[in-house]
């Protein structure tokens, strides 16, 4: 039996708590309460004016978190909420309608048809896959998909530049690779005994609560384990919902406060104009630039928890109860375990597409190194892949194939560095110490600043070259002559 | 907890988990997951596990 073993902690804090749970009298102090275990408010929530009420708060909140858009998904949450017999199949609608009303009013008819063909192309592949499991693409379907991607970008970026051929498969690529994680997902799912029809699939396709390249919250396979059942489950799922949309308005206060404090206030100028500075060849202190990094690390840290906060609660608003993206990221006590608290469902995604299937394959009478390959897949291929698909169509079509693989250089030290981080801290797996500074404090310190001194080689638009980013953290290591 | 209670979709066990999980499978029972596809779906509940056994024993 392999010595490996797990970090711990729990994922996030999403258990369905029981609704007649005690109140402890020592209870840690929570901002919002827990309202999903109070009966009362639970009961209530299963009628229409309690849903109407409910529905009528979330709109509220979701209009002072968006500004944009809060009305066509407040609608649709609306019609799911009045038919949860229907809700896959309204998902899917409603998901199609964003997609084709975005492309409508940004009057962009060629990313519709796009979006069509792209349905298309994984309507085919999925039903070959579910049709012909012993085929290439039924045995190894992520493979085929992934492979088949970078095969048409390496024979597009050799067509005539700028030709009408090439500028239409580059349009089509860019809202491909939009999807291909999606499309990974409805792939994997085909083996699934309670498999989705290629219908209900499509409403995992950037779903209308949050149309990111990254599937919140994974595919459909994931949504029927966590899809309400019952009224009772919905009314919890709706009320977690209202309070994780409460929480992300909190989180946006707070860092709008960070902001002013740090950037107004102390005058610590922003990690990007500091890094101007160093490739500029102007000197500052090495502290300013600690303070620069640390206030960037915590600002993205905030930004990534509210933006996920919105989508997951709008997913459970819907009727489904998926956890959360972020969830007290800074209290992880190892590198391994901030990836999984600090952004749940690209970890997750990376794990089902890179890290099973090559730890399930490759090494498996070296129980070490088995983990530590399956980890570096992941995290640096894996990683590196899906970024250069979903952020580098632009820099390919504009410079070409290799010229984008230059500029992509610093995000691969970035991804080889997080994986490395990942693997050591998986198989080091160290015990937990005790007291509250040894135990907590000092390994929560280590994890945020591997994370800080890693932010400054986050890059993955390319902007400057590798060595401008070993520049400035030798600058703060005070080791720079300038 | 359920014999149809989650195990992974609700947060007891993480990813990592299921590798230990995939592993004692391996082992103990012979499953062949490299031929078969690893998904989390198939070994979230405790009945999910007992019928990938069932299937995975020779007839």
């Amino acid at each position: 039996m392999s010595t490996l073993t797990g970090t711990g902690a729990a994922d996030v804090a999403v258990r369905p708590a029981p609704l007649h749970a005690p109140q402890q009298p020592h209870a840690r102090f929570r901002l919002i309460p827990r309202l999903e275990t109070y009966p009362t408010l639970v009961s209530f929530c299963q009628t229409v004016p309690g849903k109407a009420s409910l529905l009528l708060v979330f709109g509220v909140g979701l209009a002072l978190a968006t500004h944009l858009f809060f009305l066509p998904v407040l609608l649709s949450l609306i019609l799911i909420t009045a038919f949860p017999a229907q809700r896959r199949l309204l998902v899917t609608c409603c998901t199609l309608a964003f997609a084709l009303a975005t492309c409508w009013r940004a009057g962009s008819l060629p990313q519709a048809i796009d979006i069509v063909l792209v349905c298309a192309l994984a309507g085919v592949l999925f039903m070959v896959a579910v049709r012909l499991p012993q085929s290439p693409i039924g045995r190894r379907p992520l493979v085929c998909l992934l492979a088949g991607f970078m095969s048409v970008l390496l024979l597009v970026s050799y067509f005539p530049h700028d030709s009408r051929m090439q500028n239409w498969f580059w349009g089509f690529l860019t809202v491909l690779s939009g999807y291909l994680a999606a499309v990974g997902y409805s792939l994997l799912d085909r083996n699934s005994k309670n498999r989705d029809s290629f219908a209900l699939q499509l409403g995992t396709y950037r779903p209308f609560w949050g149309m990111t390249v990254i599937p919140y919250p994974k595919g459909a396979a994931y949504l029927r384990r966590v899809e309400c059942k019952t009224p009772e489950t919905l009314a919890v799922s709706q009320i977690k919902g209202v309070k994780l949309l409460a929480w992300s308005l909190a989180l946006l206060l707070l860092l709008k406060l960070v902001v002013r404090v740090i950037h107004g206030s102390l005058g610590v100028p922003t990690f990007a104009s500091l890094f101007a500075l160093s490739a500029a060849r102007s000197p500052f202190p090495w502290w300013l630039g600690w303070a620069a990094v640390v206030s960037a690390f915590l600002e993205k840290l905030l930004g990534i928890s509210i933006w996920g906060h919105q989508i997951i609660a709008t997913c459970r608003m819907a009727g489904f109860l998926a956890l959360r993206n972020t969830w007290r990221p800074l209290e992880s006590r190892s590198i391994a375990e901030f990836w999984n608290r600090y952004i749940y469902y690209f970890k997750e995604m990376l794990v089902d597409f890179f890290f099973y299937p090559t730890f399930m394959r490759y090494f498996k009478s070296r129980p070490r190194l088995r983990l530590f390959a399956a980890t570096f897949v992941a995290a640096c291929l894996g990683n590196s892949l899906l970024h250069f698909f979903t952020s580098y169509m632009d820099s390919v079509q504009s410079f070409g194939l290799l010229q984008a693989f230059a500029y992509f250089q610093t995000y691969l030290v970035y991804s080889a560095a997080l994986a490395v981080g990942i693997g050591i801290s998986q198989l080091r797996n160290a015990k937990r110490k005790n007291g509250w500074i040894r135990g907590r404090l000092v390994p929560a310190l280590c994890v945020i600043v591997f994370f800080c001194v890693l932010h400054i080689f986050d890059d993955d638009m390319g902007k400057y070259p590798l060595g401008e980013h070993f520049r400035f953290l030798a600058n703060l290591l005070h080791l720079t002559v300038w | 907890m359920a014999a149809t209670s989650p195990l992974f979709s609700n947060a007891r066990l993480q990813s990592i988990d299921g590798i230990q999980v995939a592993l004692f499978l391996e082992e103990r029972f012979g499953v062949d997951f490299a031929s078969m596809g690893f998904e989390q779906e198939k070994i979230d509940t405790v009945d999910s596990i007992c019928a990938l056994i069932e299937e995975s024993q020779p007839r």
